[in-house]
């Protein structure tokens, strides 16, 4: 309980409140961010005819994944998952487990930066070096949010309608193109590919879990997580499943597999009238602001368990602290293919464990300890009654 | 600190102004139109395995039309190297500027140079970012840098009358880069491409007619001249005819058959009806003028509005049946002997007869694609999507089952339209 008396008088910075749809769009920056750019080849390779079916399920599947911060949302409203993890472990073992989480987010960070990085050099810039894109990049992230989470949530709402328009686009003037035999047939090997795909991207939903865990306490109204959180992560399912869909259907399942960004080659080849042509330079700088929005979100997520972690840092410092690491990790990277071989080592064996992890001794804890129980008067929250009792 | 930060932004910004680090004037770069690879002459180095030919827009000419100078749109150069890499570098080092491939249109390969495999042509296009996928791929019947250095009359450039000879006149079979090199490294199709050549202004069907003159006249010219001194007289002009001469003249673009490959490597090709086969069989010969000469109507000109071909594949006692379904809409636009189009029965029998010629020529176009055991079809695709159990069981030997394949093929159809008469008086 001392915790929690400790942390009511802390010098962290007052929560910004954003609206319910700034928090969709925040949710789309996240989870569609550049994810497409390079999931579709992956699923692509994994599930092969069956990769367009294995998105939509695998989103579906892993909105469960969300359930624990919706419960936690209902049982701590207003607070991160760096703060009632406090509550329900305790101090030592909550600021451990925010750590941990941090630690991940900062790990994800990286490989998400030097994938934005890799992405502008390759469809943009060749000649010019990825550490011009990384510390580009860092600049302009620590730039918006040192201003808050607010004012992110603000560029969001603004910046990512471009990215939605232009990726829905993509998928119209690829309607044409597409071969329905490239769809065909499917479940002739049984459901392991598909299966395989879902696993995959279940990774990925572990990354959102963990962002919605700081997201929530952020919500103006904090009732609307569930509806916000879904509404962005099938929002983005539905967006993410009619690229791949459009990638396979253009491309089919062995060349998918082959290009290092398949929706980068379907800008290429996009035609209107057999007039407009080069309008992949238009899409593509709408990509890296998407990349720029979703990495944003990864430094804030970082940034802010750090703080919860040691409360008397400012966020400014602890932006910094975490850009460090963040960028260092980014530039370390040897290659492209380092780059890709990591990502699904670290969606696979480093976020999944560690989401599973963090959520399941959240839930058993605050189960055994009686903190998942209804409040026994409606409208307190177990928050204030803990720091009540201790005052 | 804010102040000395905001200053050091406005000076990072000032100095970057000026323009970005790696920019390129528009007169140091050579603006690539065509690209062509020939197998090396004999006699070389037999390590220099790429013979590349590049056709550049003179920048220069363009100033000299607008003020009414005649001058070459663009000019064709060539270099031989160990690689299609290697080849372009020897030829940066004869023209001084960045090979610029922004605006390339189109990459033509001789012949030659397919049968040999495109394996390492198609992977560099391929892996370098420039080029887009829709780019389009030519087979040459001759030399590529002979179709590079063609002058057509109507264009300024080649590889811009092919394109339009593609995209617009739909004569030829289209097919994008990007789309043939699926068809090269899939397991269920193989690739086809289309095939040009140069042939006089005059056309070719008049060049072959000399061509044929001139062998046939030579060899009449050799036998009477070596009785009376002097060359023959008839199609050709002698030992010493006009066929000697054409290949100084002018040379214009024109579409030919189809390219057939096995994996990487050209294995043949489908010319005339064949060549018509294949085009109605992807569905690519419509809106275009077809002729079938007939005993009831004599010369039978057609446009075919809208074709519907369905492949059905099936293996039963170990041998591939194919059985292609064909559905057409047509109209007429010639006949040579007096027809009563209000007649039922004279559009039935006009639409039988085309359907007779599509049926034979889409069949004819497969045979002649099993003789080199290349299934430019799809039917492989056809058969893994009907049953993939079948496919995994037959695909090792598709090339052979394909090779020994039954084929039927069946067209029926209307006759929507008789132009803008309904009988001919």
């Amino acid at each position: 309980m001392k915790a929690v008396k400790r942390m009511s008088n802390s010098s962290r910075p007052p929560k910004e409140k954003i609206s319910s749809y700034q928090g969709v769009m925040v949710s789309f920056a996240i989870t569609i961010g550049t994810l497409f750019i390079t999931m579709t080849r992956e699923i692509g390779s994994i599930s092969g005819e069956e990769a367009y079916i294995a998105v939509p399920v695998a989103y579906l599947i892993s909105a469960l994944l969300l359930v624990p911060v919706f419960i936690f949302n209902s049982r701590f409203p207003g607070k991160r998952i760096g703060e009632y993890s406090q509550i329900i472990l305790g101090r030592f073992f909550g600021k451990l487990l925010s750590l941990m989480l941090m630690l991940v987010m900062v790990a994800v960070a990286a490989l998400i930066l030097r994938n934005i990085a890799e992405f502008w050099g390759a469809a943009l810039m060749p000649e010019t070096p990825p550490w011009f894109f990384l510390i580009t990049m860092v600049i302009l992230v620590v730039y918006t949010l040192i201003k808050g989470f607010e004012v992110y949530a603000r560029v969001c709402q603004i910046l990512f309608l471009i990215v939605i328009g232009s990726l829905l686009f993509l998928v119209i003037a690829s309607l044409l193109r597409m071969d329905t035999e490239n769809l065909l047939p499917v479940f002739y090997r049984g459901w392991e590919p598909l299966l395989r795909g879902c696993v995959r991207m279940v990774g990925f939903a572990a990354q959102y879990a963990i962002f919605s865990g700081v997201l929530c306490g952020h919500l103006r109204d904090g009732r609307t997580l569930t509806a916000t959180g879904l509404r962005g992560w099938l929002g983005a399912g539905l967006l993410i499943s009619l690229i791949m869909l459009a990638v396979q259907g253009v491309f089919g399942p062995q060349q998918v597999a082959k290009f290092v960004s398949p929706p980068l080659e379907l800008a290429k080849i996009i035609e209107i009238g057999g007039v407009a042509r080069g309008l992949e330079a238009l899409i593509v700088s709408s990509w890296i602001i998407a990349g720029f929005l979703q990495v944003s979100a990864y430094f804030y997520t970082a940034s802010i368990l750090l703080v919860d972690t040691f409360p008397r840092l400012q966020f400014a410092k602890a932006l910094l602290g975490v850009s460090v690491p963040i960028f260092a990790g980014a530039y370390v990277i040897r290659d492209q293919e380092q780059l890709f071989a990591l990502f699904p080592i670290m969606r696979m064996y480093l976020i999944l464990p560690a989401a599973l992890g963090a959520f399941g001794i959240l839930i058993a804890v605050a189960f055994l300890r009686g903190l998942l129980k209804k409040s026994p008067s409606p409208g307190r929250k177990i928050g204030e009654e803990e720091e009540e009792g201790t005052g | 600190m804010r102040k000395l930060v905001i200053a050091a932004v406005i000076i990072a910004v000032a100095l970057n102004l000026a323009g970005c680090w790696s920019q390129k004037n528009m007169s140091d770069l050579a603006f690539v139109m065509g690209i062509g690879f020939d197998a090396p002459p004999e006699g070389v180095d037999p390590e220099m395995n790429e013979y590349l030919s590049l056709q550049i827009a003179v920048t220069r000419s363009f100033g000299q039309e607008a003020s009414g100078a005649g001058a070459e749109p663009v000019w064709v150069t060539s270099a031989l190297g160990k690689g299609p890499a290697d080849a372009e570098q020897s030829i940066a080092r004869q023209i001084g500027r960045v090979i610029f491939y922004g605006h390339t249109a189109a990459i033509v390969v001789g012949k030659e140079r397919a049968e040999k495999g495109l394996e390492g042509i198609l992977d560099a296009i391929e892996r370098f970012p420039g080029f887009r996928r829709s780019i389009l791929l030519f087979i040459v019947d001759g030399e590529a840098k002979g179709v590079l250095e063609a002058m057509p009359k109507l264009d300024q450039i080649s590889v811009m009358a092919m394109l339009r000879m593609v995209r617009h006149t739909g004569i030829t079979y289209s097919i994008p880069f990007g789309d043939f090199v699926a068809q090269t490294e899939s397991e269920f199709i193989e690739g086809a491409l289309p095939i040009t050549d140069t042939v006089p202004p005059g056309g070719h069907d008049v060049q072959k007619t000399r061509d044929k003159g001139n062998q046939e006249g030579g060899q009449k010219g050799d036998k009477e001249g070596g009785k009376e001194g002097e060359g023959g007289s008839g199609g050709g002009q002698g030992g010493k005819g006009q066929g000697g001469d054409t290949s100084s003249q002018e040379k214009i673009i024109h579409m030919g058959g189809v390219a057939v490959f096995r994996g990487k490597k050209m294995v043949g090709s489908l010319e005339g009806s064949a060549s018509e086969g294949f085009l109605l069989f992807k569905e690519q010969y419509r809106n275009i003028g077809y002729t079938i000469k007939t005993q009831d109507f004599g010369d039978m000109g057609v446009i075919i509005r809208k074709l519907n071909v369905k492949p059905e594949v099936n293996i039963v006692n170990n041998r591939l049946q194919i059985r292609i379904k064909t559905k057409f809409w047509a109209s007429i636009t010639q006949v040579e002997i007096q027809q009563d189009f209000t007649d039922r029965d004279v559009r039935e029998k006009a639409a039988r007869i085309l359907g007779d010629k599509i049926a034979n020529d889409i069949k004819l176009a497969i045979t002649t694609a099993q003789s080199y055991g290349s299934d430019v079809f799809g039917f492989g695709g056809h058969l893994f999507r009907k049953n993939p159990k079948l496919w995994q069981k037959h695909k090792s030997n598709w090339p052979e089952l394909f090779s020994n394949a039954e084929v039927h093929s069946e067209a029926t159809g209307d006759v929507i339209r008789t132009g803008i008469i309904r009988r001919s008086n």
